[in-house]
């Protein structure tokens, strides 16, 4: 949805030198900013959908009846890791260090501009095989891949503005339809069966557990932004909290449902919304919670491949290497592989240790980034004349539509903000 | 059609094209509508099997189908009848597939809600029996598995006075508890948690077919075969196999393990009357304290009616030979609870699940089999009450 806030400018300060090397495409590319209910949207939409869909079957199979403990350390670790990615958002770090030409977070951001592009692509596996497993059962696999492929890459390639509005504008239908399954759920509960509580020991714990660290730290992406708080309500901890909250319940209620027999439920979410009291009535709800997922997913991947592009512009001036990489692995590699569960088993092995060390490394180094660029903004950087007009921050026109994903073809001459806004619009994307 | 003017068109378009959420929103459309969740096959090429039967003879899967065929009349009516098919197969697959030809039709399990299952067949482990029928042909998991002594066919194909098939006298009766004191309505779902907790033990209802006494007459007299479907006896399988319990049995294990409102409660007390109560709630609660499992049962009844009762004028819920028919009801179902506890000793089915009560507090290091170790008491409370 449009408001002041997300079109507020910020003091941006560019040095020659970095604008010549960076060549944003557009002028708000450099600077991608969101705002915190945008960024809940973000957590909401894009956090949660792999935890809680094809995971906790997974988790069950390695670690019985401490699947609920695993995911409670995890989400542990995952709102820290998150506190420290929002704290470097939130002072506009990356814009910071990318105007100082860091190496250091050259260096950050190519590395995680990687990670996020395997990561991507080992997600998008994970949604193709569900859509194979509980949506198709007889196209060939190509299909599936070109349809998903094709909105994942228009909207990654659009922007983190496309990815934010269309979250905003689907996070009251996704949170409802999530809300209503677990209000008509009516089954066999016995949530005795998250018992015991130290079902193993503690070292077992975690060398099974760990090694569904990829899982962890969904919301990296969001480091390459601005966060700009809109209101005073704390709705990025309270959006944060709400889904990691849904996150505990659902799989409190998977295991509750299913006890050992989780492994064969392929999809929790679309199972949670099998069993409804309605279904005698209005039929099995299943394509509800297929939607959920589906959506999700796609919001979830397309942030992924903006970070990725953005990583890669950020550490190298153009984010192009990025987007083709990311672009030929989510379509030529699925079709390519004999087996896409060959991607599954890759990314629940060893792969999954790293992915944990990896995410907990990023956000520590994060928050040590944050401290260098607060030092740095503290030096001063030189203003270039281009930014001096960026210094106010400036209102959307109340005349402007409300709805989302529109434009503002008919501002009445712009000038320098909103000349920018226009611009933006025009452009049509951040990066 | 009117030409728009150019800069109206092209704020048409840009507009158009600046709404991501548009995209994305199509491609959700396309996979979700267009996925098997809302199949497009017309309803006369496929065969909708509202009830499946498995059996397992020698190395062989016997697998029946009850399917409702639908086939186009005149005037855009459409007529449905229903057919039982039946072959084998060495996989369950191979048997549907048969099924398939035979009819002519594409076999669909996604309206399949009662699943009618041999004692051979749950030899067979659970996992295996269901999740090809679930992953490949969209078994919901929410389907009601029984058992049958009978042949499962026998029990597709009986024919009711009350319903057109017997599935749907079986899906009503376990919805509305009418099947008997003893009835538990066990889910595919239910049934692979039960059968893959450290208990390995679930209890399932056993569908006794008998020719109906008092057939229905039609226009041409008596309709003959009609059969008469109960289901108040319980099969209890475990891994060591599977054996029968009868209706009073079943009942008190299905209020202590599926925690689940059922049937009657009829008792006699020593002076000779016959008191019968309704049951409107029952809460159990297991709790081991290390290898020691104490179970209590509170049941809320209400007062139905008495038989030769020896108490003068009217019996309401407070009277006093209610109340201490109430008590001897408990002890009833102590003494029942009690002779589950002897029979699963005697067998080893741990259908009470006591292990997993212990499970949950010992943990990882409790040992596999360890039913004989575990000490058991139990206690219970009748309380009657106004019906509502």
């Amino acid at each position: 949805m449009k408001n002041d806030t997300s079109t507020a400018l910020s003091r941006n300060i560019l040095t020659p030198a970095a604008l010549a090397v960076r060549a944003p495409e557009s002028p708000s590319a450099a600077h991608p900013v969101l705002h915190d209910t945008q960024a809940a949207c973000l957590v909401f939409c894009c956090g949660i959908v792999f935890k809680v869909s094809s995971l906790p079957g997974l988790v069950s199979d390695k670690m019985h009846s401490g699947t609920l403990w695993l995911y409670l350390f995890m989400i542990a670790v995952d709102l820290a890791c998150f506190a420290a990615v929002a704290c470097f958002a939130s002072r506009g770090s990356a814009d910071v260090l990318s105007r100082a030409d860091s190496l250091s977070f050259r260096v950050f951001s190519a590395l995680v501009a990687a990670w996020l592009a395997l990561k991507g692509f080992v997600y998008f596996a994970y949604t193709v095989v569900f859509l194979m497993v509980d949506l198709f059962a007889v196209v060939p696999p190509f299909v599936v891949v070109v349809i998903l492929a094709l909105p994942v890459l228009y909207l990654g390639t659009k922007g983190l503005r496309g990815i934010a509005r269309c979250a905003e504008l689907f996070t009251p239908v996704l949170f409802l339809i999530l809300l209503g399954s677990l209000a008509f759920l009516e089954t066999d509960l016995d949530v005795g069966r998250n018992l015991p509580l130290a079902a193993m020991p503690a070292d077992e714990f975690f060398a099974r557990g760990l090694r569904f660290g990829m899982w962890t730290g969904d919301f990296l992406p969001l480091l390459f932004v601005r966060l700009e708080r809109k209101r005073k309500f704390p709705v990025l901890p309270v959006g944060a909290g709400v889904s990691y909250a849904l996150v505990a319940v659902i799989a409190l209620l998977a295991v509750a449902m299913y006890g050992e027999a989780l492994p064969y439920a392929y999809n929790i979410l679309i199972r949670l919304s099998a069993f409804n009291r309605l279904s005698l009535e209005i039929g099995r709800l299943e394509w509800a919670a297929i939607f959920v997922v589906i959506v999700m997913a796609m919001l979830s991947l397309s942030l992924h491949m903006w970070g990725a592009s953005e990583g890669c512009r950020r550490a190298f001036g153009t984010p192009v290497p990025a987007r083709v990489l990311f672009a030929a692995a989510v379509i030529v590699t699925p079709i390519a592989l004999p087996s896409l569960h060959e991607v599954i088993d890759f990314s629940t092995g060893t792969f999954g240790y790293i992915a944990f060390a990896f995410t907990v490394a990023v956000s520590a180094a994060a928050l040590l980034l944050a401290r260098k660029g607060k030092r740095a903004e503290k030096e001063g950087a030189p203003i270039s004349p281009e930014e001096e007009d960026r210094d106010t921050p400036v209102s959307v026109p109340p005349e402007l539509p409300e709805e989302s994903g529109a434009s503002a073809p008919t501002l009445p001459v712009p000038e320098h903000g909103e000349k920018r806004r226009a611009d933006e619009d025009k452009g049509g994307g951040d990066a | 059609m009117p030409k728009l003017p150019r800069s109206a068109a092209a704020r048409l378009r840009d507009r158009f094209f600046r709404t991501k959420w548009l995209v994305m929103l199509v491609a959700a459309a396309v996979l979700v509508f267009f996925g098997r969740t809302t199949d497009m096959r017309s309803l006369t090429q496929s065969a909708l099997v509202i009830g499946l039967g498995i059996d397992v003879s020698e190395d062989a899967f016997v697998v029946s189908t009850l399917s409702v065929v639908v086939s186009g009349g005149t005037g855009g009516t459409s007529t449905q009848s229903f057919a039982v098919h039946s072959a084998e197969g060495a996989t369950l697959s191979e048997g549907l597939d048969k099924i398939s030809q035979k009819m002519g039709l594409l076999v669909s399990l996604s309206h399949c809600n009662v699943l009618v299952l041999s004692k051979e067949a749950f030899e067979i482990d659970g996992a295996e029996l269901f999740s090809p029928l679930v992953v490949s042909y969209s078994l919901p998991e929410q389907a009601a598995v029984t058992a049958t002594e009978a042949p499962p066919s026998d029990v597709l194909a009986a024919r009711t006075g009350t319903t057109v098939a017997s599935t749907y006298l079986v899906q009503s009766s376990l919805i509305q508890n009418l099947g008997g004191d003893g009835l538990t309505f066990v889910t595919v779902k239910d049934y692979l948690a039960d059968t893959l907790s450290r208990s390995g033990s679930v209890n399932l209802p056993l569908i006794d077919v008998a020719e109906a006494e008092h057939p229905p007459e039609g226009q041409d007299g008596k309709t003959e075969g009609v059969a008469e479907l109960t289901m108040g006896r319980n099969l209890v399988v475990f891994e060591g196999g599977s054996f029968v319990i009868e209706e009073e049995l079943a009942q008190v294990t299905t209020m202590l393990v599926r925690n689940k409102v059922l049937g009657r409660l009829s008792v006699q007390t020593p002076a000779g009357d016959r008191f019968e109560f309704r049951v409107l709630n029952a809460s159990p609660s297991v709790e081991a304290d290390g290898m020691s499992v104490h179970a209590a049962l509170d049941v809320t009844v209400s007062f139905m009616e008495a038989q030769g009762a020896s108490a003068e004028g009217k019996l309401s819920p407070s009277s006093e030979a209610v109340r201490a028919a109430a008590d001897d009801a408990a002890d009833m179902l102590k003494e029942r609870i009690l002779a589950c506890h002897r029979l699963s000793l005697e067998t080893g089915a741990d259908f009470l699940h006591l292990e997993e009560a212990v499970y949950r507090k010992a943990g990882y290091h409790l040992p596999k089999g360890c039913l004989d170790d575990i000490a058991f008491d139990c206690s219970v409370t009748v309380k009657v009450k106004e019906a509502g």
